[in-house]
């Protein structure tokens, strides 16, 4: 991931979890857990858009996305992230332990 | 006879060591027993206790910062109780009612599996969303404890029903 895709993540994540992810590393695990909680989001009308399909199990998303299409997805959420919020935080509360795990490498 | 004897002692002391508990004060007049983990982990604000298959975490619930559009302070146990407990939502704020029930809806959890009860004047509230993931909140005078589980029901239950009075 470039600089802007790393901030556009870590953007979206702080509006999910808090002030806590300036601490997190920004990397392929965190990349793949976002994309795999967008996809869980299904019921979020609209958020799905973002997610490009199909997308074969057990695949990582980071390396199976084209460098172009995760830049796009990576912008869509975090410039729409205000509009899904209150949609993606109950499911991102059932993923928590997930990224603070990815978070400390654990 | 002699390696026998040493297997037998190696097989006691290794079993004996998973029932060890450990324990995490919450509070003045709160603690929690859990059972020794393969490693700790500490976030800055949370503590993560992981095992070989399940996992759960700790964190205090921040009113100001759990949605970073809306400041829920003086508002977030009524927001806590109106998750797991529907008929809660009628006292909120039409705004929250709807805030409460998106978060609820997200978290997916089973009806049947929610429990709600108190420890001394603690407040307990624990659901189950069928797969992998539990929720634990606790209601204290001055604080909000944010249990997550990465596990199964029964782990849910092992980590709320050790919640004791200190």
């Amino acid at each position: 991931m470039n600089l802007h895709e790393r901030q556009d993540l870590k953007d979206f994540l702080i509006s999910l979890y808090g002030p806590k992810v300036n601490k997190w590393p920004m990397n392929e695990q965190m990349f793949n857990l976002t994309y795999e909680l967008v996809a869980l989001s299904g019921r979020c009308s609209g958020v799905m858009d973002f997610v490009p399909r199909p997308m074969p199990y057990g695949v990582s998303p980071m390396r199976y996305l084209k460098k172009e299409l995760r830049g796009i997805f990576l912008r869509s959420i975090s410039k729409n992230k205000k509009q899904y919020i209150i949609c993606l935080r109950g499911v991102s509360a059932g993923m928590a332990n997930k990224f603070k795990e990815a978070a400390l490498g654990m | 006879m002699e390696n026998t004897l040493r297997a037998l002692l190696f097989t006691i002391l290794l079993s004996s060591s998973s029932v060890f508990a450990d324990n995490l004060i919450l509070s003045t007049k709160l603690s929690l027993e859990y059972p020794s983990p393969i490693v700790l982990g500490h976030g800055g604000t949370y503590l993560l206790v992981k095992y070989k298959n399940w996992s759960f975490s700790h964190e205090h619930f921040d009113p100001k910062t759990f949605y970073q559009q809306i400041d829920l302070t003086g508002l977030e146990k009524d927001f806590v109780r109106a998750i797991f407990d529907h008929t809660q939502r009628t006292k909120l704020p039409e705004w929250l009612s709807v805030v409460s029930r998106e978060f609820s809806e997200g978290l997916n959890l089973d009806p049947k599996s929610i429990e709600i009860f108190k420890v001394g004047n603690a407040e307990i509230f624990t659901g189950h969303d069928k797969k992998n993931h539990g929720q634990i909140y606790i209601i204290e005078d001055l604080v909000i404890h944010q249990i997550s589980i990465s596990g199964t029901k029964k782990e849910l239950d092992l980590i709320a029903k050790n919640i004791k009075e200190r």
